[in-house]
């Protein structure tokens, strides 16, 4: 199986603060990778690399699917959709007109689309606001939209920060059913988390980064070990950070 | 459910009060100094009369705008932000109003070589004081209903939002009126009866004026901050439950684009109008007026000053474009750099071209007025310096000489 992400050597300095410190990382078509760690640890710096948000340079070698990312970082990031914990909506548009974009401007199908948009729509109880503006929304519900738009745009690459974050319990528990549904369907996931219960429903692959590098690395036949016990995960992984 | 904190409120008034009370002398001044030459009002200096209408017109709606959507009133946080959007946007709106009724005449009247300006003057102070209290009106209606209503509904009292958001209306209203009422009475006595002013009396007017106006309007929010407070409080609740949604999603003019209709400006220039409905109108109705009712025979300092007044205007709206928060939407959506760049190019053309476009037609017109034509490039050369041009380069190029080229002849034609 080809990997749809293929990373090594991956290095960023904020200054000469050393955040990613030569992280390998192989992801491959309906995996679904989480990435946990302390606040600060550099998940988000780590996602926004993959979403060729930040600048690589070498030794750090990045390919989305069959885009070298270093040499082309615009046309990798059309390979995936990076939704980050301050999603990027514009304030004066609709749910609806960034869907419109998404269509026009991601070659999304719109025939495909339209029926799976109302079902999300429906499972993140978002359907009676998507024609109203994205400013007259509360942050929890903009998340909603922005998580909406991420499972439409068709990419073969989700990279979801905190998704969880702002959710209520219900949507949380949608947004776990939508991302395994997805993963059926071939699409892979990172999901920067900090949520032991949450990683456990989705994840093929779990890693714990501690000062820019791989603390732990657990597959998913480790995982199934803690399927059930939360806390003995939490404390594996608590272990780790040290 | 926020609340309205006394200090919040205690802390806005100092600030509006000096924007309140500036018109007073100010307009009186200017009336002032052509009775003190005994000079009927058919001699007038234009200057004198255009500057006075100048002042008439931003002054009250800058009052009317710290009043009404002060970041201390954490309007914000109290209405959210569709209410502070929609209250914003229908200060705007009259504020273009007030603009245009008060260019109109005051031009039909230079034009015709009409000597009673000083009567359209007259005429206009109230007018202006009561468009931008109708703005207030409007703006605070909208606030407490959370839409449009019919005028029927502000004329029957009461009809309006909840009742405890009436005091909205009204006092504030009253307080600005009751400021502006010392120079209306003054415009309207010395059309009427000039010979009842002499100069001891022009003299002392400034004085008299600025102690009324800041009697009558203290006196008026004092007594009234205790209905604010719960016309605040009723209109947030309106807002929270009724109206917890924005009205407007309007589509954006086509001289916006240019013309041009591709599917990411048409997106871009939808966010851009939205969030600034009025901008590109009201800087071409802004510069119409400053450039018909100033003089060609102003000095040179003057077409100077409006020139960088234009390049302020045309680099803010410019600016504000390249700072807007769908750029990075846009990107996150899948528009590509190129694509967006065009679009930025294409919206910054739109807001910018029509400026220069005036200020050309009017620089043959008029003596001096070249300044003006330079004053439009400079300001699009310093606007245009912000755009994410990405490529070709040489546009940027030719922005810094077009803005070199305009400071300097600037600075040469005003010296």
């Amino acid at each position: 199986m080809t990997a749809i992400l293929q990373a090594s050597g991956l290095t960023q300095h904020y200054g000469t603060q050393v955040v990613l410190n030569g992280l390998d990382l192989a992801i491959d078509p309906g995996q679904v990778v989480v990435i946990l760690g302390e606040n600060g640890a550099g998940k988000s710096t780590l996602l926004r690399t993959l979403a060729c948000e930040l600048p690589l340079t070498a030794p750090s070698a990045l390919r989305i699917g069959e885009v070298d990312a270093v040499a082309d970082p615009e046309h990798a990031a059309r390979q995936l959709i990076h939704v980050a914990q301050h999603p990027p909506l514009a304030p004066q548009l609709t749910a609806a007109e960034h869907m419109a974009a998404l269509v026009a401007f991601r070659g999304v199908d719109p025939a495909a689309t339209a029926a799976r948009q109302a079902a999300i729509a429906q499972a993140l109880r978002i359907d009676g606001v998507l024609h109203r503006p994205i400013r007259a929304l509360s942050g929890g519900t903009a998340h909603k939209v922005a998580l909406m738009l991420a499972f439409l745009a068709q990419t073969p690459l989700v990279l979801l920060d905190e998704p969880h974050a702002g959710l209520d319990v219900r949507s949380a528990l949608a947004l776990r059913a939508l991302i395994r549904e997805s993963r059926d369907a071939g699409t892979a996931f990172v999901l920067a988390s900090h949520l032991a219960e949450a990683t456990l429903a989705v994840a093929d692959r779990a890693l714990v980064l501690v000062q820019g590098r791989w603390a732990l690395d657990l597959d998913a036949a480790q995982l199934a070990a803690f399927q059930g016990d939360a806390r003995r995960f939490e404390a594996a992984v608590l272990q780790a950070m040290g | 459910m926020a609340s309205v904190a006394t200090s919040k409120l205690q802390l806005n008034l100092p600030r509006a009060w000096p924007l309140l009370t500036v018109p007073l002398p100010l307009l009186t001044w200017l009336y002032l100094m052509p009775a003190l030459q005994h000079t009927p009002a058919a001699q007038i200096p234009d200057l004198t009369l255009r500057l006075a209408a100048l002042l008439t017109v931003p002054l009250p709606a800058l009052v009317l705008h710290v009043l009404t959507t002060p970041p201390q009133l954490a309007t914000r946080l109290l209405l959210g932000e569709p209410a502070q959007q929609t209250v914003r946007a229908s200060l705007r709106l009259v504020l273009l109003a007030t603009a245009l009724l008060l260019t109109v005449p005051a031009t039909l009247a230079l034009a015709a070589d009409l000597r009673h300006v000083a009567a359209v003057l007259a005429g206009v102070v109230p007018l202006t004081a009561g468009l931008a209290v109708a703005a207030m009106l409007h703006g605070l209606r909208l606030m407490a209903r959370g839409r449009h209503a019919g005028w029927a509904a502000v004329a029957g009292g009461g009809a309006f939002g909840p009742a405890e958001s009436a005091p909205l209306l009204y006092l504030p209203a009253f307080a600005l009126v009751g400021a502006l009422a010392p120079v209306a009475l003054l415009a309207a006595v010395w059309n009427a009866r000039p010979e009842w002013l002499t100069p001891t009396i022009w003299r002392g007017m400034p004085l008299i004026g600025l102690w009324l106006g800041w009697r009558l309007a203290a006196t008026a929010l004092r007594r009234a901050r205790r209905h604010l407070h719960a016309g605040l409080r009723a209109a947030a609740q309106a807002y929270a439950t009724r109206f917890a949604q924005a009205d407007g999603l309007e589509e954006p003019p086509r001289w916006l684009t240019l013309g041009a209709a591709s599917g990411a400006l048409q997106l871009l220039a939808r966010a851009w109008h939205r969030r600034w409905p009025l901008s590109g109108i009201a800087t071409v109705a802004l510069a119409v007026g400053v450039t018909v009712l100033v003089p060609a025979e102003a000095p040179p300092l003057t077409h100077f000053v409006l020139a960088v007044g234009f390049a302020w205007i045309a680099h803010s709206r410019v600016l504000a474009l390249a700072h807007e928060p769908v750029w990075p939407a846009s990107r996150w959506l899948g528009v590509t750099r190129a694509v967006r760049a065009a679009a930025q190019r294409r919206l910054a053309c739109g807001l910018s071209l029509p400026l220069v476009a005036l200020a050309a037609v009017l620089a043959w017109q008029r003596q001096g007025a070249g300044l003006l034509g330079l004053g439009a490039g400079l300001a699009v050369g310093w606007s245009w310096l912000h755009v994410d041009w990405s490529k070709p380069a040489w546009i940027q190029w030719g922005a810094w000489l077009v803005f070199g080229a305009g400071v300097v002849a600037g600075i040469v034609g005003a010296t």
